[in-house]
Formats: structure tokens, C-alpha cells, sequence
């Protein structure tokens, strides 16, 4: 488990797929590889993005070396055995076409254990009420790249409120202009500053 | 003093009349189309409104030539999905709310980067202006305003030729091809600029990067200084060896991490200095000293709350900065849609008081 986890801490991408049969072969359960040794490995890879050794390449690669190992893993693992802690349905708000954040917190709640809703992007209101009714996430995310269409947020959270949902999830908000300040003027429960503290944010939440 | 003076001087340090007049990084199209309904004259520029002293660039074509084939390959109501000239395949909104959502690059393989590469060709002769000749360069040494010469891309243009996951994957996967890509970069633009430096004393010259966001640099110091160092330095020592003293490298974000790296590489000028990213330019002043010029830090979001907003944002900086030199004002971006007209008018009216108080 340690030689997957390292594999993940040091975005050995060549290394990873040998070490995840090495445990395969040696009848470690593929989730315990998942939770134990990849997992493990992400959260070591965001301590170090939190402490700037690692950057947003780093981050994009330990998500690649990650999706590597899951090549050899996948085929082992049974239905049920990845225990999911908690849902989060996330996507861009309407007007806005940026997915290279979404996307890295996309693949940080996948490592963590969420199950994910992915909405993709310009994510109308509706569509975010109409998820919220029928996925019954635990959080919702947004995101948003520019000052000019972070006000849909806004829109989204009354959408919500109408439609009396708006109880039903956490959410959490991010993006280039967006603040705690922000955060609380418009009634979101928590603006994240980068990926990893918004994973953080959403493991503190279903803990 | 006329405008080219005052640049150079300003860059200097050598006490010009006033700060450059300038809003550098420029205005979202959709914010003019709504100052012309809140006062700004129907079909006016911002730039014969406002006055702002003028500047030029050397227009050279960095792109591929041949250019690709643009075209519309599915639309509706809401987007459009095209190719654009320089092989990127876009989504657009028609809203015209958000820059594109970048599909499909052209970049996939190593040899896809082998037949692209023949597109850039430095020495084709459609890269300089049709009237490139004595004429042209006669009028770029005597006009009475700064003109610049543009360098290219280093990061920001491998990262369009792949896109910025591939790019960052590939600094591990396949650093040659990475390696590659910027040696060609840095290669490519001394041969390009080579009859235009050689002929025209240029006041600037500008990088494009844009390799940061709000929780620092894409990339980390050490793949900076592995891959991009030795090429910013080829680049502008060949370009100081021409006669240029100011080099700036335009990249949104919080490039703290690597402006010591940029300084190292020969660049001397940084903007726009995104203040929502944690850019200040008091405090990159007095950490780098003089050798460090700057443009903007002015927060476009001051701008969108109000004149007191404002007043405090310049407050705050300008009587040091414009006191100090080697300092252009400007909003920390493209002016966006939600800064009213009445407000951009107040922030100028702050901006040209404190321009002469240098």
C-alpha cells in the first residue's frame, strides 16, 4: 500500500500501474489499494499544494497518475466496495464556459470518496433546483470564473430558496473572484479557496 | 514631454512630467457596449474619450501560417463550436459572458507537434507588415509615442498548442517534447524580431504568459527554471543586446512564487498584478526595489462598488507608486461589464490628479 501511495505522492504515472498489481498479486482487496494507498496518496499531494511545494500542474498530474492506477484496480473491485462519504453535485453557472478548476475538485472528491454529480458547465438555475430534487446531494458546489457571471450564484441559492430546497444541501462556492465575504453576502455556507481546501471543506462537512 | 518621453523616462526613473496616461490591459468589449448607454458617445473609442496617451505595438504574426481553416462546426441557439485560426477547437456562448471552452487542441502527439511546427516559419515574410521597409521603420524611431515589439508566448503558447492539463502531464511524461516547444519558442522569436530590433530602437517589449491563478503559478519555480529560464534568457538578452530596456511579462494571477525567476531571466516589468490574487505593488516594490517596473494593481472590483471604494484602492498606493516611477496605473485587468461608466469616469479623475504628483 505504501508503494501506491508513494507512487501518488511522487506522480510516478510509470510507477503506479506496477505497484497496484504488485498488491493485486499479493491479494490485497483492490478498495483497500483504493482507500489505502491512492487515497492516502492525494491527501499527502494536497498538504503539499497547501504548503506550495506542489502546484497546479502537480495537482493535474497526481489526478492523472491516480486514473492510471484505477486502470489496473478497477477490474477488482466489486460493486459496493468503494464506500461513497457523501454526494456533491457540482458544475459552472450559467454564463461561464471555465472547467479547469471544476475539474481538479472533481477529481480530488472522487479521490476523497464522494460521489460525484458532475453538472459541466453555463449550469443554468434550474438545472442546479431540478439536481438538488432528484440526486439529493449532501453539497452543492459552483463555480465561477469572472466577476461578471459569479452573480449567478446568487441566482442559483434564491432558485433554491423558491423551490424549497435550499436546506436540503451545504453548499460551497469557488472560483477566480470569489470570497468568504461574497460567500456569506449571498448565503452559500463556504467559499473555498483553492481545490484542496474545498475537498476539505466537504469532508468536514459529512464527517 | 511628448508620450514616448514620458514612457521611457517613467520606466527610468529619470523624473518625466507625469505618469504614462493609459488603461494598459484595455476593456472588455461587452463594458463599451454598455458605456454607450450610459454616456459614453455612441461609436466613440474609449481611447479619444478618455484621451489616454497612445502607444503602439509592431504588428508581427506569431501564428501559424498557413493559419487553419476557421470553421463553424456545430451551432445553435446558445453556442457556437468553430475552429479558430490557430487550430483550437472552441465552444463560444453567444452571450459573449465568458472567454471559450477549449475543446481540442492542436497538439495531441509528438507528431502532431513535428507537422505543426512547419507552420512557424520565422523567416516567412508575411510574419512583418506589407509596408515593413525604411518608411515604416523611419516612422517607428521618430513617432512621438512608445512603440513595442511583442515576444510571444513561452508557457501560454505551449499551453495552446495542448492545453493546460496535457502540458502539465507532459512536464512529466514527456519533458523533450516540452523542452522542445520552448527551446523552438525562444528560437523562433530571435529569428523573427531579428530585422525589426535590428532596425528600430523599441521603447518595450511584452511577453504573454498568463501562467497564474489566485493560489499562485501552473507550474512550480523548479519546472520554471528546468524549462523556461534558459529561453527567457536567450530571448531577452538578445533583445537588451538590441537596444531594449524594458521587457514585461503580462501574466493575470499571483506570480509571487516565480517573480524572482522572471527577474532572473531578464525581465524587468511585471503586470497586471491581479489584486484579488493577492498582488500588491507597494509591497513587490519595496521587496524587488527599482529593478522591478510595474503596471496596474488597481482592483477592477473597487471599481464595480463605488467611489469610495476607489478612492480608498488608489489612496492606498498611488501617492507612493507615482512618487517612486518605474510605475504605470491601470485597473488590474480588462475593465469588466459590471464597472458603470460614471464610476471608470471617477476612478480617471483620481488617476490624473495622482499622475502628476511624481
Amino acid at each position: 500500500m505504501g508503494k501506491i501511495r508513494d507512487a501518488i505522492v511522487n506522480l510516478d504515472i510509470d510507477g503506479v500501474q506496477n505497484a497496484c498489481k504488485e498488491a493485486i498479486e499479493a491479494d490485497i482487496p483492490a478498495y483497500k489499494a483504493v482507500t489505502d494507498g491512492m487515497a492516502k496518496g492525494m491527501v499527502i499531494v494536497g498538504e503539499k499544494y497547501e504548503n506550495n511545494e506542489y502546484f497546479l500542474a502537480e495537482l493535474i498530474m497526481a489526478g492523472e497518475t491516480m486514473k492510471e492506477g484505477m486502470i489496473v484496480l478497477e477490474p477488482h473491485l466489486k460493486s459496493g466496495d468503494l464506500k461513497k462519504i457523501g454526494k456533491v453535485a457540482i458544475g459552472t453557472v450559467r454564463g461561464d464556459l471555465h472547467d479547469i478548476g471544476k475539474n481538479v475538485v472533481v477529481t480530488l472528491l472522487g479521490a476523497a470518496g464522494f460521489d460525484i454529480v458532475d453538472l459541466g458547465v453555463d449550469v443554468p438555475s434550474e438545472k442546479f433546483v431540478q439536481t438538488v430534487k432528484e440526486d439529493n446531494p449532501d453539497i452543492l458546489g459552483m463555480s465561477a470564473l469572472l466577476t461578471t457571471t459569479m452573480i449567478e450564484m446568487e441566482s442559483v441559492i434564491k432558485a433554491l430558496k423558491e423551490a424549497g430546497v435550499r436546506d436540503k444541501v451545504k453548499i460551497i462556492i469557488g472560483g477566480a473572484p470569489i470570497t468568504q465575504e461574497y460567500a456569506d453576502r449571498i448565503g452559500a455556507d463556504a467559499a473555498a479557496r483553492d481545490a484542496v481546501q474545498g475537498v476539505n471543506i466537504c469532508k468536514s462537512w459529512v464527517a | 514631454m511628448n508620450a514616448r518621453e514620458r514612457f521611457r523616462r517613467t520606466m527610468q526613473y529619470e523624473n518625466p512630467d507625469r505618469l504614462p496616461f493609459y488603461q494598459f490591459i484595455g476593456f472588455w468589449p461587452e463594458t463599451i457596449n454598455r458605456w454607450y448607454s450610459e454616456g459614453l458617445p455612441l461609436g466613440m473609442s474609449v481611447q479619444d474619450y478618455f484621451g489616454f496617451d497612445k502607444r503602439e505595438m509592431i504588428p508581427l504574426d506569431y501564428g501559424p501560417i498557413p493559419q487553419f481553416v476557421p470553421k463553424t462546426l456545430d451551432e445553435d441557439e446558445r453556442y457556437r463550436v468553430e475552429v479558430r485560426t490557430d487550430g483550437i477547437t472552441v465552444k463560444v456562448l453567444k452571450t459573449n459572458t465568458s472567454m471559450p471552452g477549449f475543446i481540442e487542441f492542436p497538439v495531441k502527439t509528438r507528431s502532431d507537434w513535428e507537422k505543426l511546427r512547419k507552420r512557424y516559419d520565422p523567416g516567412d515574410p508575411r510574419r512583418y507588415p506589407k509596408t515593413w521597409g525604411d518608411e515604416l521603420i523611419d516612422y517607428y524611431n521618430t513617432v512621438d509615442h512608445p512603440v513595442g515589439i511583442h515576444l510571444g508566448s513561452c508557457f501560454g503558447w505551449a499551453r495552446f498548442l495542448m492545453s493546460l492539463e496535457k502540458l502539465a502531464i507532459s512536464f512529466y511524461r514527456e519533458p523533450d517534447l516540452v523542452h522542445e516547444i520552448m527551446d523552438f519558442w525562444a528560437d523562433f522569436t530571435v529569428q523573427l524580431i531579428k530585422p525589426a530590433v535590428e532596425a528600430v530602437k523599441f521603447d518595450f517589449a511584452t511577453i504573454w504568459e498568463d501562467m497564474a491563478y489566485k493560489n499562485g503559478p501552473h507550474i512550480s519555480p523548479r519546472q520554471f527554471r528546468e524549462f523556461m529560464l534558459p529561453n527567457y534568457k536567450k530571448v531577452t538578452e538578445y533583445a537588451k543586446s538590441n537596444g531594449i530596456d524594458i521587457i514585461m511579462v503580462d501574466t493575470d494571477g499571483n506570480h509571487e512564487a516565480l517573480t524572482p525567476l522572471f527577474l532572473e531571466g531578464g525581465v524587468n516589468c511585471l503586470y497586471p498584478l491581479e489584486v484579488r490574487a493577492g498582488m500588491n505593488a507597494v509591497s513587490i516594490r519595496k521587496k524587488y526595489g527599482r529593478e522591478l517596473r510595474l503596471v496596474g494593481n488597481i482592483d477592477k472590483t473597487a471599481l464595480v462598488s463605488g467611489k469610495e471604494a476607489i478612492k480608498r484602492e488608489i489612496d492606498s498606493k498611488l501617492p507612493f507608486l507615482a512618487r517612486d516611477q518605474g510605475y504605470i496605473p491601470s485597473v488590474d485587468h480588462c475593465v469588466p461589464a459590471d464597472v458603470p461608466f460614471e464610476h471608470f469616469r471617477y476612478y480617471l479623475s483620481l488617476i490624473k490628479q495622482c499622475i502628476t504628483q511624481v
